[in-house]
């Protein structure tokens, strides 16, 4: 059911827009460089989100805000709308994205502070929070892009924020170049909609599925949905494009907190419970697998991993697969509710390493911290209650969504995930009781730094106090079913016909389907992989004899897992070597053949013989042009046959256009 | 025997090959340079041709458009040629390739 | 249809006694003291330019001068007014780059003049006769143009590519022309549409016909920069003087389209209109030719450092979505070219503009030397930032809302060749994306050196601020306000269908 949106909605995007436009145009000369003008325009959209999110609370289950405005209307009728739909899904996520943003901007201000950049940074961050607010809000596909590829563009931008260092570039850069081969797959998807539903409305995609524009035709609307997941595998870095959120941590540590672990990368998880009802059963369980193999891979990983960030980067990985895994099984408001208590443990986290980071003078490798818990007790107590929420300890917020998912992967009858999953739980508590002995307790490592460690100043610590509250249970009960079993659209179109699993698209389960809280061992055995697994994570290195340094896993699979499974390897050696194989062949094509065949049918036609002056010439400066080419490296496939030479232009444009000619004369006679 | 419309085409079907192939062979610009002008003059006795053969004046009201503008053609390519003579001194088109890649 | 009607070439009219005048001025003033020249070259464009924009608002269905051989429609007026603004920018860039040159004031902006006469005409081409000569004039123009920086090597390299690969386009184009004549006897674009040619077109009888058809578009190739006439791209991009590259991409390149337009209409409209079996072979290979250009466009740009060259593959590229356009053949698709010029008028002319200024102060066009620009210059980054962004097609920008036009008219074709192009094209979105970032991340990753020439630049003209502001403003006004410039494409592309 539609209800007209209030008019204020449209503010949450104005406010820390505007904000954004002051900053890059006064920022520098502003008092403070500007930060406290971005910090008032998210308090605005945060007050108003929250305000939005108590006013679509108070309306009647199954009711939503929506407003749509038309954009342009093309020839024949057909209009594009910008639109804001507002329901459980959008709502949870605003207030998780400005509190969230929020905190990060005020950690912010004393984490970046003197730093040379500073305003740019300010700008920056504010014009992350416009388009992953533009990214929550729309309601139709063309809007909803756009944000997904602005915050792809600032979190480019944020990585390599401090760009001096060539990595952190390159990092940036591969970043955003793994997320676009996610969005081509988005982009193919979206047009395979646009094309039969004649719409990128959401409601209206689901209208036209719902009224069998599909029918006969399952397979293109499993690709279709493969191809939207497909954006969403590279956005929240799911297997097997997870590759570049790791490297990403070169960006500043807030950066890590509220982008790479709180808000954008949840996207993916966003867009996929959004356009759930789409999903045909092969398309989810192609989802669940991926998020499953997502999960228990990333959970390795991290076992070896000795700096801290990375640790939590591939935690963060890890329940990225979760949450995918969840939406997957068919319980997409499992995976949505693990996204809301998962950011804010995890910005709680990353924020709680970035404390120490500061502490330590941009250190971040385990091998210097150890006992820093007398130092920073505040640091500490805040990391540990965000651990065991992650670790999914009960009476934390990650217990309830962690078990959620785990019941609704037993129920639908996805077993082998299920194990998976407990796997994965085990894994996530073990390393993050491995870390939080090395970086905490113990004796210190690096005795020089830990001298000279110290709390964080109070504009660091409070937001970290406010996060660790909010990864108590206490907060969540009853939260997903208020929230996330009857987002908009939804219960309007049941999608039956194509979606066995959408159940939540009817808002009713069917008879046979158990109430989701399972047999009562699962409780305990989520719990017990929680506990134990912590405990032994953090028990193993009391004796003193083990270090960062020890292997926890078998060899070859420690080996397996800290190479990252060679997957930048494959990449690199399987994609850019043989790119530069085909660069050489073409070189060598055009140096010999096409050369070889102007000269020769040149001299063949003019003069009798075939003898001639530029056979020698043409090995010559085959041989130099090649290795000149291979000494090139990457030498570009097309622009190889660019050799300057005008006559193998002429030649080249005659070829083609003869092709062409026979072309025409085959097909049409 | 009479001269028909296809004696003409045959003829500039004849003319255009020797352009291609002159176009393609020579090194020597001013080569490349008549290759071409014999190109666009095989295109002009066909346009004639047909107007010859099916009515209409204007076709070759237009062939005598084409020949003043292959003149200002030739005129600059010449100007340029020479240009290329005075800092390289020679014509060899292959031989100009420093934009390449 | 038959009168002479003249005064409906008014904006030409007043090119040419500008360009007279400017002519004799040049020949009366002694090398250094060209103002008047442009003086008389910048009044006669503005003039111009305001009188198409009146003619545009007085128009009626379309009204025909010359005997039927010249028409004035909304397509046209369209046109005629990117062509005077292509032509003012440019001619703003020119006049900050002279300035680094010490002769040959007065020749270069006359050549302008006459290029920008010849692409009025152009739009108002209705038959093949004042299409080769209209074509020509534009063609010559710039063959002077490339080859001008007459001390450098490059410069004549290039136009000697230039002048042999037009040629040889020329010859293609005009022996299309003539079997196409030879075929229906006629060298009206109209009586081609109405002729019955089309059912030539589509069956085996019609051999002449499309011969010359195909040759007329491979001619055509050659101004769009298209497979298999891309070639000359990069190498001219390069050597040519920057403000004369800007002009190629812009002007020259949207001329090409212009009669490509004009040519498919007429020829291979009605054949689809229709419905004959041959409209969909026309179609593929028409897709063909744009998949094999945006693979090359954006293949190629990949490794470039020199920033010129990149813009010259990055054309390539573009020659490519917008024949995605074409390969539609219908109404949606021409308005989506139309809306891709118009976002890319602003946007490749505010990046030339940018490259300009900036080779004035670093004299090197190496993506390296780009680096500390952010720093330096920050709205000169600003701008060329939002340029290539626009290039790559990123949402909001105007950029974005080209592409997203065109995927959809080709798109809803529905048919396998046409899912095939899409995807093909969105590849080349991806690849594109990757080195339009390599540039950006130089502007502002990267420190410039120490000692470098990487400077603020100050004492940008007037006119030149005024082109970076229009552009910037244009990249993200045809990206949000998408409304009214539909509806000038949409408009005009009724009256290109209309005929």
């Amino acid at each position: 059911m539609q209800v007209d949106l209030p008019s204020y909605v449209p503010w949450i995007i104005f406010a820390p827009a505007i904000a954004a436009l002051i900053q890059h145009f006064r920022g520098e000369k502003l008092p403070r460089k500007g930060d406290l003008v971005v910090i008032g325009g998210i308090l605005v959209s945060a007050f108003l989100s929250f305000r939005l999110m108590f006013e679509w609370a108070a309306l009647e289950p199954g009711q939503y805000f929506e407003q749509t405005w038309s954009w342009f209307t093309l020839a024949g009728g057909h209009t594009f709308t910008m639109g804001i739909v507002v329901d459980g899904l959008t709502a949870s996520l605003l207030c998780v994205v400005t509190l969230v943003a929020t905190l990060v901007f005020c950690f912010s201000t004393a984490y970046m502070k003197g730093d040379e950049y500073y305003h740019r940074f300010f700008f920056w961050l504010s014009f992350f929070a416009v388009s992953m607010l533009i990214l929550t809000l729309a309601d139709n596909l063309l809007m909803l892009f756009m944000g997904w590829e602005l915050v792809g563009l600032c979190s480019y931008k944020l990585i390599g924020f401090w760009s001096k260092e060539i990595p952190n570039a390159e990092a940036a850069k591969k970043a955003f170049i793994t997320t676009r081969v996610g969005d081509v797959g988005m982009l193919i998807g979206m047009l395979i909609l646009y094309a039969t539903c004649d719409s990128l409305s959401i409601k209206a995609i689901f209208e036209g599925v719902q009224a069998g524009k599909f029918a006969g035709s399952e397979t293109a609307l499993t690709w279709a949905g493969i191809g939207i997941f497909f954006g969403a595998v590279g956005k929240s870095a799911q297997f097997p494009l997870q590759i570049w959120l790791p490297d990403a941590m070169a960006g500043p540590t807030p950066v890590s907190a509220l982008i790479h672990a709180a808000t954008m990368v949840a996207a993916g998880v966003y867009l996929t419970a959004r356009m759930f009802p789409i999903f045909t059963p092969d398309a989810l369980g192609f989802i669940a697998w991926t998020g499953g193999i997502t999960a228990l891979l990333a959970a390795l990983v991290a076992f070896t991993q000795t700096d801290i960030k990375k640790v939590l980067a591939y935690s963060t990985v890890s329940q990225l697969g979760y949450m995918i895994m969840g939406v997957g099984v068919g319980a997409p408001w499992a995976g949505m509710f693990h996204l809301t208590t998962h950011a804010m443990f995890k910005a709680c986290l990353f924020l709680g390493s970035g404390s120490v980071i500061h502490a330590m003078h941009h250190a971040q490798d385990l091998k210097d911290m150890g006992g820093l818990a007398k130092k920073m007790p505040i640091t500490f107590a805040t990391f540990s209650i965000a651990t065991l929420a992650l670790a999914g300890a009960p009476f934390f917020s990650g217990f309830l969504s962690k078990d959620a998912i785990l019941i609704e992967a037993w129920e639908n009858g996805h077993g082998a995930l299920f194990f998976i999953g407990l796997g994965a739980a085990f894994g996530t508590a073990f390393y993050m009781g491995r870390l939080v002995y090395l970086c905490f307790l113990g004796k210190p490592r690096n005795q020089e730094k830990y001298d000279h460690a110290h709390e964080s100043p109070w504009v660091m610590t409070v937001p970290l106090i406010i996060l660790a509250a909010l990864s108590l249970s206490v907060f969540y009960d009853g939260f997903a079913d208020k929230f996330y079993r009857t987002p908009a659209y939804a219960a309007e179109f049941p999608i039956t016909e194509t979606n066995t699993h959408a159940y939540w698209t009817t808002g009713q389960r069917p008879d046979d389907f158990h109430e989701g809280h399972g047999p009562s061992w699962f409780h305990t055995v989520a719990m017990l992989m929680g506990v134990i697994g912590l405990g032994v994570g953090g028990a193993i290195f009391m004796s003193g004899k083990r270090n960062e340094k020890t292997r926890l896993l078998p060899s070859g699979l420690h080996d397996l897992a800290a190479g990252k499974y060679y997957m930048d390897e494959l990449y690199l050696d399987g994609f850019v070597a043989s790119a530069n194989r085909l660069a050489d062949g073409c070189t060598w094509v055009d140096d010999n053949i096409v050369d070889g065949l102007v000269n020769t049918s040149g001299k063949g036609g003019l003069v009798l013989g075939v003898v001639s002056a530029d056979a020698d010439q043409l090995v010559v400066d085959g041989a130099v042009n090649l290795t000149a080419a291979a000494t090139q490296g990457a030498g570009a496939v097309a622009s190889t046959a660019q050799s300057g030479r005008v006559r193998n232009y002429l030649a080249a444009a005659l070829g083609v256009t003869a092709v062409a000619v026979v072309l025409l004369v085959f097909v049409i006679g | 025997m009479s001269i028909g419309p296809y004696h003409y085409l045959g003829l500039a079907a004849a003319l255009f090959a020797i352009g291609v192939i002159g176009v393609v062979t020579r090194r020597n610009a001013i080569g490349v340079l008549i290759g071409v002008e014999l190109m666009l003059n095989a295109a002009n006795i066909n346009l004639v041709a047909f107007s010859r053969f099916s009515g209409g004046l204007d076709a070759q009201i237009f062939a005598i458009f084409v020949i003043v503008i292959a003149a200002a053609e030739a005129a600059v390519a010449l100007a340029i040629i020479l240009q290329l003579f005075e800092k390289r001194s020679d014509v060899d088109v292959d031989r100009a390739r420093t934009l390449r890649g | 249809m038959n009168e002479w009607n003249i005064g409906l070439a008014m904006p030409e009219w007043i090119l040419a006694i500008s360009a007279l005048v400017a002519l004799f001025l040049d020949a009366r003033t002694p090398y250094h003291r060209k103002e008047g020249v442009g003086n008389a070259v910048w009044i006669g464009v503005i003039v111009a330019t305001l009188w198409s924009i009146m003619q545009g608002f007085g128009l009626d269905g379309k009204e025909y001068a010359f005997r039927g051989r010249y028409g004035l429609d909304a397509f046209s007026v369209l046109f005629k007014v990117i062509f005077g603004i292509t032509a003012m920018f440019v001619m703003a860039m020119s006049d900050t780059w002279l300035k680094r040159v010490d002769r040959g004031h007065g020749e270069f902006r006359l050549l302008t003049i006459f290029a920008t006469m010849g692409m009025f005409f152009v739009a108002s081409v209705e038959d093949f006769a004042t299409l080769f000569v209209a074509l020509e004039l534009i063609t010559v123009s710039f063959y002077c143009l490339t080859a001008f920086k007459r001390n450098d090597v490059r410069s004549i390299e290039a136009g000697i590519k230039y002048i042999v690969l037009g040629a040889l386009a020329s010859a293609f184009l005009l022996l299309g022309i003539a079997f196409i004549y030879g075929a229906t006897g006629s060298l009206l674009l109209r009586d081609l549409a109405s002729s019955g040619a089309a059912d030539q077109i589509g069956h085996a009888g019609g051999a002449l016909l499309q011969f010359g058809v195909l040759l007329t578009l491979v001619g055509l190739g050659f101004k769009i920069a298209a497979v298999p006439f891309q070639v000359w791209t990069p190498d001219v991009y390069e050597g040519a003087a920057s403000p004369v590259t800007a002009f190629l991409s812009m002007g020259s390149k949207a001329a090409g389209f212009v009669l490509l337009l004009k040519v498919v209409r007429a020829c291979l409209g009605p054949m689809a209109d229709s419905g004959l079996a041959a409209a969909s072979s026309w179609g593929a290979l028409i897709a063909l030719l744009a998949g094999l250009t945006i693979l090359y466009g954006n293949l190629g740009a990949m490794w470039q450092g020199n920033l010129k060259r990149l813009l010259g593959y990055s054309s390539i590229g573009h020659a490519g979505y917008l024949l995605m356009g074409v390969m539609a053949f219908n109404h949606a698709g021409f308005t989506a070219i139309l809306y891709y010029l118009m976002a890319y008028l602003f946007t490749v002319l505010g990046v030339f503009a940018v490259v300009v200024l900036v080779n004035g102060l670093t004299k090197s066009h190496r993506v390296d030397d780009y680096a500390g620009l952010g720093r330096t210059n920050p709205f000169l980054a600003l701008v060329l930032t939002c340029g290539l962004l626009s290039l790559a097609g990123v949402p909001p920008l105007a950029g974005f809302f080209g592409k997203f036009l065109i995927f959809r008219a080709v798109i809803a074709k529905g048919t396998v060749v046409a899912y095939s192009l899409a995807a093909v094209g969105s590849l080349g979105v991806v690849v594109s994306m990757y080195y339009y970032l390599c540039v950006v991340k130089r502007i502002y990753m990267h420190e410039a050196p120490e000692n470098g020439p990487m400077k603020t630049i100050s004492g940008i003209s007037r006119p030149m601020m005024a082109v970076l502001w229009i552009c910037l403003i244009g990249i993200f006004v045809l990206g949000f306000f998408v409304q009214p410039f539909m509806s000038l494409a949409e408009q005009a592309a009724s009256a290109l269908l209309a005929g």
